[in-house]
């Protein structure tokens, strides 16, 4: 158990000293969930002025879709240091060494929520000075935390178990982009599902990124409730179940 | 105290502890295959404990496939392998906590300055804080990398990276160190010193595999050697009695024309002295093949002058472990490299 600690905390710290040394990461890492959100909320508030939206402002609106938008986007992402290590072979340096494998990932999921609660707290303060309330208090905030652990961690997932099973980089990058786009647009990150066509509405129902957003808006506008609470806590939980259960395999195959 | 220190610290010298030991590493009839390429081919070794041992052989011929089998990075096909007495396959865990491996790429992190690198893996050896920060000091020291501890590895030249690599595979005092072409890119004076290190850590008692297709880095620092080609091992001895296998020393005298029936005497005289083994006479020059100290020379410039003999030439040459890799494998080492 001690071991376990002391090789994920310094495997853990090895990640934030490469983004402490990478100003440009760190950069990036501020402002890309500011560009979501001003973004969304500029182009889209013209679009969306005067339709149903009731008396929610589109900032407010969209909060949520940053929020989550920028948990998928950086966790999509948190394979890349592990596939750079196999590609340089680095990762054969800590497969010789006697820790177990599991520190490896844990490492990187531990890296990856802290800079995602990171972010989504940025995106807080923004959301705060654009005037947007957020009404549902502390425990509304410690569940919009949670919400985004959830997501990040099913997305993890996913990025780590392409990150074993990809050669090159250059791969990932293609592969990453080609989910994004769709996981976005077929999602509640723009438009409730209530206003969607129905074949849209079917597909955006199967999206994990619905529920985490749905959630999120209900945290931060409150009675908004596109869906019970219970069932997005529910449908999160199994989205990261099924990730694990799929890479789990690639991992034992991959780190023997 | 592991019981071989032990025999070090008592100064028992080094072929009385081999004996006494169970061997450090045990490969039996390994087989390699990539894919339906065969790159190792049944091969069988054993190391003694405290020993270096090289693994001799051009470009391809499967060293590095063997290490990374013995690292546990890489499941052979057939055959089986031991360190420290476990199975690589069997036990893989307590064959990582007993190696230290320095591979042929260079592998530091290149974000993280010499110390941080050298804390992280003293981490995932699971030592303490202050045994960590003692053991980087002597292993900076060592190795002379102290000026740039706290440099970030990426501005650190080749030399110092794999310096750098060997300090961070030694950080936990492995009982058995595999080298993988350690000299790989230095250049000839870093190159002495890495040598040197080497030297040091046999003494300290450490058993290394050191694989390299250097001939003189194996002559320097080998006490037995395998020479490997094509996945398969084509000799493996000592590397006295693999020299002896090609001949002993030679020195030749290329004579003066006008030397006249002085010279039979001189023969003669040659042929008492105690290192001689065998004179062989031509035309114009004599080759004396013996057994070479620092006396050799004198004595038979002394009785060159004695019979009025004059020289005019004389050359004094060594077998090289090239001339044995040639008479195992029907090719040169060099030829070979790509
Ligand atoms: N992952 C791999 N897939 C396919 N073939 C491989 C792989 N790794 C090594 N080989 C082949 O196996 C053979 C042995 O390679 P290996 O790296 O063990 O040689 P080596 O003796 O270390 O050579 P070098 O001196 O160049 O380091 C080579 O012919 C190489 O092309
Ligand atoms: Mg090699």
């Amino acid at each position: 158990m001690n071991h376990s600690l002391q090789e994920i905390g310094a495997l853990t710290r090895r990640w934030f000293i490469h983004l402490s040394r990478e100003p440009v990461h760190v950069m990036f890492a501020l402002i890309q969930p500011l560009l979501w959100f001003a973004l969304f909320a500029n182009i889209f508030s013209r679009v969306a002025r005067g339709s149903q939206f009731g008396n929610v402002s589109y900032p407010t609106f969209m909060t949520a879709s940053a929020l989550a938008l920028t948990v998928v986007g950086n966790s999509l992402m948190g394979g890349i240091p592990l596939l750079m290590d196999k590609e340089l072979g680095f990762l054969n340096k800590l497969l010789a060494a006697p820790i177990s494998r599991n520190s490896i990932l844990m490492s990187r999921f531990l890296f990856v929520n802290a800079v995602n609660w990171m972010q989504m707290t940025i995106i807080l303060l923004v959301a705060l000075l654009m005037k947007v309330h957020l009404e549902t208090g502390a425990a509304g905030i410690v569940l919009l935390y949670l919400l985004g652990a959830l997501l990040g961690i099913g997305v993890t997932f996913i990025s780590l178990a392409l990150a074993f099973l990809l050669h090159s980089h250059a791969e990932f990058f293609a592969i990453v982009g080609f989910i994004n786009l769709p996981l976005v647009f077929v999602s509640s990150a723009l438009i409730p599902v209530s206003l969607m066509p129905i074949w849209l509405a079917w597909l955006a129902k199967i999206n994990p990124l619905t529920y985490a957003i749905d959630g999120m808006r209900a945290m931060i506008i409150p009675g908004w409730q596109a869906q019970p609470i219970w069932l997005i806590f529910f449908a999160l939980v199994l989205f990261d179940a099924i990730c694990f259960l799929i890479s789990a395999r690639i991992f034992r195959r991959n780190l023997g | 105290m592991c019981p071989y220190a032990l025999l070090v610290k008592l100064n028992i010298p080094p072929s009385v502890r081999h004996f006494s030991m169970q061997p450090a590493v045990v490969v039996e009839k390994l087989a390699k295959n990539y894919k339906d390429f065969l790159a190792l081919d049944n091969i069988s070794f054993a190391v003694p404990q405290g020993e270096i041992f090289g693994l001799l052989g051009p470009n391809g011929a499967g060293k590095s496939t063997t290490v990374r089998i013995l690292a546990t990075l890489l499941a052979p096909t057939s055959g089986s392998a031991f360190v420290a007495g476990y199975n690589v396959q069997n036990n893989p865990f307590a064959v990582r906590r007993s190696i230290g491996y320095v591979p042929q790429e260079q592998m530091c992190d290149n974000y993280l300055t010499g110390r941080e690198n050298l804390w992280l893996q003293g981490n995932l050896y699971h030592m303490d804080y202050t045994a960590i920060q003692q053991r980087i000091r002597e292993l900076s020291a060592l190795l002379e990398l102290e000026d740039a501890l706290d440099k970030i590895t990426k501005q650190y030249s080749g030399g110092m990276k794999k310096k750098l690599d060997i300090a961070s595979g030694l950080i936990h005092r492995p009982q058995v160190l595999f080298l993988d072409e350690p000299s790989l890119g230095l250049d000839v004076s870093t190159r002495l010193k890495v040598w040197e290190y080497i030297r040091r850590l046999y003494q300290e008692g450490i058993t290394i595999l050191l694989c390299t297709n250097y001939m003189d880095e194996a002559e320097k620092l080998a006490v037995r050697i395998a020479i490997i080609d094509h996945g398969k091992v084509a000799v493996i001895d000592t590397l006295e009695r693999l020299l002896a296998q090609v001949g002993g020393d030679v020195v030749t005298l290329e004579l003066e024309n006008s030397v006249g029936p002085s010279r039979n005497g001189f023969e003669d005289e040659l042929k008492k002295l105690a290192f001689v083994t065998k004179v062989l006479a031509r035309e114009n020059s004599l080759n004396i093949f013996l057994q070479y100290d620092e006396t050799v020379l004198p004595q038979i410039m002394r009785a060159a002058g004695n019979f009025y003999v004059p020289i005019r030439k004389l050359t004094f040459s060594r077998p090289r472990l090239d001339d044995v890799f040639l008479k195992y494998t029907g090719h040169r080492l060099q030829e070979e490299g790509t």
